[in-house]
């Protein structure tokens, strides 16, 4: 398989990008980082970007990838055997230890500005909103951006659903026919501190045409299905047994029980309620097994990344498959607008633990979720819904790779 | 007969592409050598093999009309006897505009359209709601309702959503034919939106709401006071103020159904305090079509609290690309079932969306004038028909006053029953009032006699002659 | 490649005023009778026969017009209307050739006359052809029993939903069963009326097949389950082929089984709803058997069923007596009562038997095979156009009497989407295409349906108009988004009519809001 002309790709890794998941913030700019390290969280979007690179190698010769040197994707470049164009960016600190800087953005932005003058087909990136943002600010609609998901949240739409989808997708752009783009909304949450419930909008980017590969823009507008999801929280916080250990999830869907309680809580974060108080906040991992070691008695809420279909591994990288095979599968109680849950297609939910990750090896060890899980929409409504997975089980994956496999652009 | 290849169909005018040329072009073009291949998805095992009980086809028209006719002559019509009967569809003149409108094969034919291509109709369906609006004084209107009793019921349920609560009181004088339907409405204890109906008795002495009986139903779990102006069994509720105040008193909202045509004479409900509004369409321009010409509709105050609880769709005026424009357009779309399957409010669907047509263009055709005339002079015709009835030795007008155009007409003094009477006005070729002695055995042998604006003084004299003979 | 003659249509404009605005004071539109003197000499003044208390003050503000204004004025209104005067390939909605005989027949009084109360043996004629019709639907379906009250499809859909929760309510169990099955693909109507219902609504989302697996029905089929609810085919084209095991499964677990029949006319004289295991069935008089749409009714959901839940259905019921003659019956102790006054829109129920007659068991037979043939003609040619995808393209056996599309390619490359489309192509005399019910998952879609009566060259200029349309959206997108431009106004302008300030349902609440 070869192409008279190949494939222009500007990589960019924000090697700071998805650092505050597991240990319970929310991205990881600026001083956020700094604490990110101090709780010991991992270069995640470097072992997300290699997971999705490493899938390239037989397409050495018709990819041209720009990058520059160090941290933010040449040393990966490198360590998987692809040569690369160094871009001509040298303020940006290279250091093995990531000493930091002012700000990510920054850094992102300068490198972007840097790849509008390499004439490229695509950026590829690893990060979060943050980081599409950063970029989006820089290209805006010039060049089709792609990325790697390895961020806290990602509610944009030019993320591929995993990072083995940015892959497929970068092979199908090898064939010219197949280069085309499709606008994407950029979202990030809004000023600093505020709630990612506040999330705005800040533009339309390109990103690469595969509407079956990338996920969807998070929608925001209010309609009957959730006030139905309103009078479902309502419901659910008005029947609370006394003494059980409610976790809720990060979102605003499980965030409607806390607001049905009356209790203000970080929406961004696992909150632990108990007795219709708020007992524990912005939970991290090992805060939650804390509070699982004291109690028996104990409900795990969970929505679902709206436009995305994902129950865990996005946004909520706490509620770990450690976690989770702590509380038990049984114990879940998923809640979730049916008019997004319907809107995902296929309407299947994923799991996603990193099994790259520092608690990787013992995923295998852990139960299997059930194949299907019932989605409360309302009162008396439910959806229920195919569960795809990365933790070994005689289901994993069907779903999935049937439709995404047939599902290919239309030959031109 | 002529050879026929079973691989083609037989030419018929109801489809174009039976012809041999065309199905063959769309066989060849679709790549399909045989019809079965089409139908790969089918397993085999799921195909019927057995022999149809299916006449097959009367493809000439006139063998087709013959047909038809041959059965539907049998009937006997309100033109070629003189009918009483109402209770629930009513024999109303309707002006030969009314059908020419809804045979018109734009109107009758379409689906669905958009707001700038079937433009007219959206009007028609916006000059429907708004005339419909002028009549009884409210300012929200939905499009129809599948007939009076499915917008009653409609209606007691977005109160229920409206103010949460479960419990209703319904007239026990209701039609039962109403009464079913909104007591299918109204669910089953066992699952949930369940409203409790209670049934408020009736004075005997007046036919109207015992409001004692009903002030000793009501109290603060009262969802909704749901009552009738004219009732079913004909006679005005002069006491509506006082009923809506005893709603309103506990935090409920006062439903009222009402019979449009009466509307040129009579007191629209918010004059007395009504909430929501109900009532047929069936008198305003539709033909009774045994039964198949019921509509009904929704109307309220424009407010949000009611908007939004509205179950039908509805049609706003607005505008357009171009300056000064006006279009209509769908408001309120995604809270309909349509746009929000279960969630959404209450469940909506094909409903007599062409009544509509008829309807607004019967009250375009009345305008104020016309609905003041025709109420008169239905009040009048009905009031000589029950004054004339109750000089009939052995006859009883139940209540004598304050009905419109329905009055009760009591048998007990003649020892036959309405039953007995009615098959012998028959013999006369009159249809008599319809019977209510098996669903309201209190009223003893009674019946609901009907007298309209179609019904002149000789018809009206010749029941009178015939009740008199038959009674005797 | 574009076949055909493009028309230069254009629709009629009229600039036609609201009726309000045409109102003179003083003219008159129609008369009641004048009332005889007889009667005016022996009744008191009409005034003294409303109770005072209800006496209108303020006569209704309706337009003041003449005769002929009335009726200008609605025939303008006609011939601003679309719908079937070109080509509309309403998906779902089957449109059909509507006999002009039924309208011959049914507004002539032994029709249009008759009263629902009246003495049966005055009906005869009426009631043979609703039994007749009855016996036709048994045949097609293999069901026992079929009634006309709904309607519509929706009201045949809560008519099984209230049969299902007297069903078990006659067993003790509906406290215990109080959960409804439905899936995505389910027409809204299903799980809306079975939730109106009073029931737990549970629905499966289509999977990698196009449609829910049986291991998820499985997983959510249990002693609470009153009852399934769904279509076959669905309106993407596809059919369950594993719906007898679906049938099987809930009903061994004693809930009741629904096919909601509205994509009935590609199967006709092919499935049967008995064979399959259904309990019951519902099908649209108004769509697959030639009734008229009336732009929504009068319609009706024929609801079928079995002889097991015979004694649920609504009354009254048209029976014959052993002389043949008919009669009603009313309803038994079980029964569901009312889900509409009386017994059905009869006029449809005439309609159908009607073209059900004209067409004869070998037409229907016809018929099926036209539709679900003319499908995979307008597939073949719809797919060489560059910007349509098909929804579900990995499932590559033939659709049936429906294809989804989507229009998202298109969208994505030109930003004009599906409903810039449908503007754009009324502008040639193509009425609005069906996108797609609730949810939306596929992106930008569009569902014609061919059915058997229009002509290929129908659905060529169809076709073409759809191509035409998607090279105007690449040579100039803005005319298209701006689009219609040849229709009878313009596109709907920005207002958000989901405000209160800004919805205006009547010409009073216009004038307060717009006309300050």
């Amino acid at each position: 398989m070869s192409s008279s002309t190949p494939l222009k790709i500007g990589l960019l890794i924000n090697p700071i990008a998805g650092m505050g998941g597991r240990v319970g913030l929310h991205g990881t700019d600026g001083e956020i980082y700094k604490r990110a390290l101090q709780l010991g969280a991992v270069e995640e979007s470097t072992l997300r970007a290699k997971s999705s690179l490493a899938l390239l190698g037989d397409f050495k010769d018709e990819l041209t990838f720009y990058a520059v040197e160090g941290k933010m994707g040449g040393d990966l470049l490198t360590e998987l055997n692809f040569s690369y164009y160094p871009v001509a960016y040298q303020s940006i600190d290279t250091s093995k230890e990531v000493k930091f800087i002012k700000s990510s953005a920054e850094d992102t932005k300068a490198l972007a500005t840097q790849f509008l003058h390499s004439d490229l087909d695509l950026i590829v990136f690893a990060g979060g909103d943050g980081t599409a943002r950063d970029i989006y600010s820089v290209v805006q609609s010039k060049i089709p951006i792609l990325g790697i998901p390895a961020g806290v949240k990602m509610r944009s739409g030019v993320f591929g659903l995993h990072p083995e989808n940015v892959a497929q997708i970068i092979i199908q752009m090898i064939n010219p026919a197949n280069r085309r783009s499709a606008p994407a909304e950029i979202l990030d949450r809004g000023p600093e501190s505020a709630p990612y419930s506040a999330s705005s909008f800040f533009g339309v980017a390109l990103t690469a045409y595969a509407p079956d590969l990338i996920q969807r823009s998070k929608s925001t507008h209010s309609s009957t299905a959730e006030i139905g999801l309103a009078e479902l929280a309502e419901t659910f916080a008005n029947q609370m047994k006394s003494d059980r250990l409610y976790l809720l999830g990060p979102g605003s869907s499980t965030n409607l029980i806390a607001e049905a309680l009356g209790i203000s809580a970080q929406p961004s974060g696992v909150n632990a309620i108990c007795n219709r108080a708020l007992i524990g906040e912005d939970l991290s991992e090992s805060d939650i097994f804390t509070l699982l070691e004291a109690r028996q008695d104990v409900q795990l809420i969970l929505g679902v990344i709206g436009g995305q279909g994902y129950l865990l591994g996005r946004g909520n990288q706490q509620l770990s498959g450690a976690v989770i095979e702590k509380i038990g599968w049984e114990r879940i109680y998923v809640v979730a607008s049916s008019q997004k849950l319907l809107n995902l297609a296929p309407v299947q939910l994923y799991i996603d633990f990193n099994i790259d990750s520092a608690s990787g090896s013992e995923l295998e060890t852990l139960t299997p979720p059930p194949t299907f899980i019932q989605v409360h929409t309302a009162n008396a409504r439910s959806v229920v819904c195919r569960i795809v997975h990365n933790v070994p089980s005689p289901n994993n994956g069907k779903a999935r790779s049937a439709r995404s496999e047939g599902r290919n652009y239309v030959a031109s | 007969m002529s050879q026929v290849d079973p691989q083609l169909p037989t030419p018929h005018p109801f489809m174009a592409n039976s012809a041999p040329g065309s199905y063959k072009e769309l066989l060849r073009v679709a790549e399909v050598k045989e019809i079965e291949e089409v139908f790969e998805q089918i397993p085999k095992d799921h195909l019927f093999k057995g022999e149809w009980s299916v006449p097959s086809a009367l493809k000439s028209e006139a063998a087709l009309y013959k047909h038809l006719t041959g059965m539907l002559k049998k009937n006997i019509s309100a033109e070629n006897y003189i009918s009483f009967l109402g209770a629930g569809c009513w024999q109303h003149y309707v002006p030969s505009i009314c059908d020419e409108m809804v045979t018109r094969t734009e109107f009758a034919t379409p689906v669905w359209g958009t707001p700038s291509s079937d433009h007219g109709r959206n009007q028609v369906w916006f000059e429907f709601s708004s005339q419909l609006g002028e009549l009884v004084d409210m300012d929200f209107v939905g499009l129809p309702l599948y007939s009076y009793g499915t917008a009653a019921g409609h209606a007691l349920r977005m109160a229920s959503r409206i103010n949460g609560r479960k419990k209703v009181l319904i007239p026990a004088s209701l039609d039962p034919e109403r009464a079913k339907v909104i007591y299918n409405y109204a669910g089953f204890s066992e699952l949930e939106g369940h409203l409790e109906i209670i049934a408020v008795n009736f004075d005997p002495a007046t036919g109207r709401v015992d409001l004692k009986d009903l002030e000793s139903k009501l109290d603060n779990t009262v969802s909704a006071i749901y009552f009738e102006n004219p009732n079913y069994l004909g006679i005005f509720e002069s006491d509506a103020a006082k009923i809506c105040a005893l709603a309103h008193s506990v935090g409920a909202e006062a439903v009222v159904g009402v019979d449009p045509i009466s509307l040129g004479i009579i007191a629209p409900p918010p004059e007395y305090g009504a909430d929501i509004v109900v009532g047929t369409t069936q008198p305003l321009g539709v033909h009774m079509n045994a039964g198949g010409g019921v509509g009904g509709f929704i109307a309220t105050r424009d407010e949000e609290k009611y908007a939004r609880e509205y179950p039908t769709l509805q049609v706003s005026l607005t505008d357009t690309l171009v300056p000064g424009e006006m279009a209509f357009g769908l408001t309120l779309f995604e809270q309909s079932s349509y746009g929000s399957r279960e969630h959404g409010k209450d469940w909506t669907g094909n409903s007599v969306y062409l009544w509509a047509v008829a309807n607004a263009t019967y009250m375009s055709l009345m305008g104020p004038e016309g609905f003041k005339e025709v109420g008169n002079s239905i009040i009048q015709r009905a009031r000589y028909a029950a004054d004339q009835i109750a000089t009939i030795k052995g006859l009883k007008i139940t209540w004598r006053d304050g009905f419109f155009k329905e009055f009760v007409v009591n048998f007990d003094g003649t020892r036959k029953s309405v039953s007995q009477i009615n098959k012998k006005l028959l013999d006369k070729k009159i249809f008599g009032g319809k019977d209510l002695s098996e669903d309201f055995p209190a009223l003893g042998q009674s019946a609901l006699f009907c007298v309209t604006e179609v019904h002149s003084v000789e018809e009206i004299d010749s029941l009178v002659k015939a009740l008199s003979e038959v009674c005797a | 490649m574009i076949k055909s003659k493009i028309r230069k249509y254009h629709a009629p404009v009229w600039d036609e005023p609201l009726v309000m605005d045409l109102s003179a004071p003083g003219r008159r539109g129609a008369f009641a009778p004048e009332l005889e003197e007889k009667i005016a000499k022996a009744t008191s003044e009409p005034s003294a026969l409303i109770p005072a208390s209800l006496a209108r003050k303020t006569p209704p503000s309706l337009p003041e017009l003449s005769e002929f204004e009335v009726q200008r004025h609605y025939l303008h209104l006609s011939q601003q209307t679309l719908g079937m005067m070109g080509i509309s390939l309403f998906g779902t909605c089957t449109m059909k050739y509507n006999p002009r005989i039924n309208e011959r027949l049914v507004y002539q009084p032994f029709v249009a006359e008759m009263h629902p109360h009246q003495d049966p043996e005055t009906m005869q004629g009426l009631l043979e052809i609703v039994y007749r019709f009855d016996e036709i639907l048994r045949s097609l379906s293999g069901l026992d029993k079929f009634v006309f009250q709904a309607g519509g499809g929706a009201d045949a859909a809560y008519t099984m939903a209230t049969i299902t929760r007297a069903y078990h309510a006659s067993r003790g169990e509906l406290a215990q069963r109080n959960e409804i099955i439905t899936t995505t693909q389910a027409h809204p109507c299903n799980p809306a009326t079975a939730a109106a219902a009073g029931f737990k609504i549970i629905t499966l989302p289509l999977e990698e097949d196009g449609y829910p697996s049986v291991e998820a029905l499985k997983a959510v089929v249990s002693e609470r389950t009153a009852a399934l609810m769904v279509n076959n085919p669905d309106d993407i084209g596809i059919y369950n082929p594993h719906i007898k095991e679906w049938v099987k499964v809930v009903r061994e677990a004693g809930g009741l089984c629904f096919y909601d029949h509205a994509n009935f006319n590609g199967v006709m004289t092919r499935i049967r709803a008995a064979d399959i295991g259904f309990d019951a069935c519902m099908y649209m008089l108004h769509k697959t058997f030639g009734g008229l749409k009336g732009g929504g009714g009068p319609a009706v959901g024929a609801f079928g069923c079995n002889e097991k839940l015979i004694p649920f259905l609504p009354g009254p019921t048209v029976e014959k007596n052993s002389d043949g003659s008919f009669y009603l019956k009313k309803e038994g102790a079980n029964s569901v009562g009312r889900v509409r006054e009386f017994f059905g829109n009869v006029p449809v129920v005439i309609r159908a038997y009607s073209w059900t007659r004209a067409m004869g068991i070998d037409g229907l037979r016809d018929a099926a095979n036209i539709s679900v043939l003319a499908n995979n003609y307008m597939e073949k040619r719809l797919l060489q156009i560059p910007g349509v995808t098909k929804a579900l393209p990995e499932l590559t056996q033939r659709r049936l009497e429906m294809t989804r599309y989507s229009l998202g390619e298109l969208t994505a490359e030109t930003g004009v989407n599906c409903i810039d489309v449908q503007n754009r192509m009324t502008d040639y005399g193509v009425d609005a295409f069906w996108l797609s019910h609730e949810p939306w998952f596929i992106p930008e879609p569009f569902t014609p349906e061919a059915g058997e009566l229009w002509s290929i060259e129908d659905l060529d200029y169809w076709i073409d108009v759809l191509e035409l349309v998607c090279n105007e959206a690449r040579s100039n997108p803005e005319m298209v988004r701006t689009a219609p431009h040849n229709q009878v106004v313009a596109k709907q302008g920005s207002i958000n009519l989901n405000e209160p300030e800004n919805w205006a349902t009547t010409y009073r609440a216009y004038k307060r809001k717009y006309k300050k």
